[in-house]
């Protein structure tokens, strides 16, 4: 089917989701009213970059071990001494805050005869190796080594453990294996601007790890677009307006994109039978069948659904429970926040591989990182930042649980509904990059505005495989 | 079954629909989401009734003993997909069941058209 509309033009049928924000029942901030696309391009994208062993290999070398890219949360390392083992690819990294309330990030490796120096995740007062007990101290600066004088021709300075650069946003650690890389507020731009939210005041209180068969970008494209909720997530149709969802990526700004989807609103694919008391009820049996987290979750207290009197619509009365539920739980006070921050799904994009959700439920944070070099497999990450209980201090961050090959999504309670669609997205996984092998076609074609995340990814990877 | 070809008068079921309590008459020749469009009924659908969305699906309160068996195809969709119900039963495509006796199904959205 042909049209005469522009590529760059296309744009969902009907109220958009920004004239929705126009209408909410506050003010809505101006990183929420911003609403930019000039995705142009139409072409395919070429299945090598999911298949080929030869891409994966290059891709490390040109994109992994040069691009900025989220390693930790700072509160994860709070104390001097506290230390994360980041790996990508070959390379392993030391992540470790320093007595100085620093954090530097060092190569893990003996500089005598390269031993990895840290095998896991902990508090040291010092970097010593297991090998021979070379010791550095927590700023990289060698403190001993025995029999230095077996050593004349290493000075002090060569001795220096050598380091990524490390940058902070937010409460995130971000590394770049490139020590001369440009700063981390260069690589991000106006995301400063356009995420608002103070996600530096959360802490992380679950965090769930599993190896999945498919290539990253295959997988995390998967959660980049909305349109695969019609045929993978069907039951949230009644309250999720997918394919009105609002994609802001643009040329100006490589390294990050996003997507605000409303929810609360029934998507066009099943308006015409679903009035304003089935899109409440459907949104509350989602969370009460899912055994809803009260932590997370806006639920149906006491088993009672709200009523949408005559006149007023399912939106405010959803955003309304949001906030009093939120601010009973949190302490916080919500009211004058908008409805799109409480409800609806503003789901970023940080370019390579970091998906952090927006707003003020707690943050569903994504992380996709290639297991080894195998384009075939990949590390999927899902990290959820939450505001400590009622006039309590941030409890201690969640350490990662692995998931086992066989194990599913929603048999981590933690998760509450998440974990079901989770499953049904990895459901789809197995069989995409099966697909990706048996197609004859060389490569993806992507939905001009709903999928156009992917494709401004995929343009600013080509930028990396070049240079 | 008549054996001169006369058609036999069939048993209709009587379907009812909580949470609304829509009610409506089906025979076992034709599902209970076609049924249901043949009474004036309106009942969730996006691919019409060919069993490949999910959106019809409803659980059974009572009845399950009076329906037919689950196809593959049905299965297939059934596996994927949830119903978003309070209440505990057997999950059917409405578009893919048909029914030999009364039945009681939950499934929000179904209402009769005025």
């Amino acid at each position: 089917m042909s049209t005469d509309v522009e590529p760059g033009a296309i744009r969902p049928p009907g109220d958009s989701t920004h004239e929705y924000l126009l209408r909410d029942s506050r003010p809505v901030p101006e990183a929420l009213l911003y609403n930019a696309n000039d995705q142009t391009d139409s072409a395919d994208i070429p299945i090598e970059r999911y298949t080929s062993a030869e891409f994966a290999r290059l891709e490390m070398e040109k994109l992994w071990y040069r691009v900025w890219q989220m390693a930790c949360f700072e509160h994860e390392i709070p104390e001097a001494g506290d230390h994360l083992v980041y790996d990508i690819g070959d390379r392993s990294y030391i992540i470790m805050r320093t007595r100085d309330g620093g954090i530097r990030a060092f190569v893990n490796a003996c500089l005598h005869r390269a031993r990895v120096l840290r095998d896991y995740d902990g508090n040291v007062p010092e970097l010593r190796c297991s090998f021979h007990g070379w010791t550095w101290n927590l700023d990289g600066s060698i403190k001993d080594l025995p029999c230095r004088w077996d050593f004349p021709h290493l000075t002090d300075d060569q001795l220096r453990l050598p380091e990524a650069a490390v940058g902070t946003w937010r409460g995130l650690v971000f590394i770049n294996p490139d020590p001369n890389a440009g700063p981390l507020a260069d690589f991000l731009k106006d995301l400063d601007s356009k995420w608002i939210w103070p996600i530096e005041r959360r802490y992380k209180n679950v965090h769930v790890k599993k190896v999945l068969p498919l290539n990253w970008k295959a997988a995390q494209e998967a959660f980049m677009e909305s349109y695969h909720a019609i045929a993978t997530h069907p039951q949230i149709l009644t309250w999720t307006r997918d394919a009105t969802a609002q994609v802001d990526a643009t040329e100006g700004q490589p390294n990050w994109n996003r997507m605000i989807v409303l929810v609360g609103v029934p998507s066009p694919h099943v308006e015409d039978f679903t009035d304003e008391q089935d899109v409440v009820e459907d949104f509350f049996a989602a969370r009460s069948f899912y055994s809803a987290n009260p932590q997370r979750d806006v639920v149906a207290e006491n088993g009672e659904i709200l009523t949408v009197p005559e006149g007023r619509t399912a939106r405010e009365m959803l955003a309304e429970e949001t906030r009093t539920q939120l601010s009973r739980v949190t302490g916080q006070d919500f009211s004058e926040y908008s409805d799109c921050e409480l409800l609806d799904t503003v789901q970023y994009t940080v370019f390579p591989n970091f998906h952090p959700w927006g707003g003020f439920k707690t943050n569903i944070c994504y992380r996709w990182r290639p297991n080894g070099f195998d384009p075939d497999s990949c590390i999927f990450e899902t990290m959820l930042l939450a505001d400590p209980p009622v006039g309590e201090e941030n409890p201690k961050p969640a350490e990662p649980y692995v998931l086992r090959e066989d194990e599913r999504f929603c048999e981590v309670d933690a998760l509450g509904m998440l974990g079901p669609i989770f499953d049904q997205d990895i459901e789809n996984m197995q069989s995409v990059q099966r697909g990706m092998k048996a197609t004859r076609k060389s490569g993806i074609s992507l939905a001009q505005y709903q999928e156009s995340r992917i494709r401004h990814m995929h343009q600013e990877l080509g930028k990396w495989m070049e240079k | 079954m008549g054996m001169d070809g006369c058609s036999v008068q069939r048993a209709e079921a009587t379907v009812t629909v909580e949470p609304k309590g829509v009610t409506f008459g089906a025979t076992a020749d034709q599902s209970i989401f076609a049924a249901a469009e043949a009474s004036g009924i309106r009942w969730p659908t996006i691919c019409g009734g060919t069993g490949s969305c999910g959106i019809c699906i409803m659980t059974v309160l009572s009845g399950a003993e009076n329906l037919n068996e689950v196809s593959s195809w049905e299965s297939e969709i059934l596996d994927k997909s949830t119903t978003n119900a309070p209440a505990q039963g057997q999950p059917r495509l409405a578009c893919q069941t048909r029914s030999w006796g009364d039945v009681r199904v939950f499934k929000r959205g179904v209402r009769r058209l005025s």
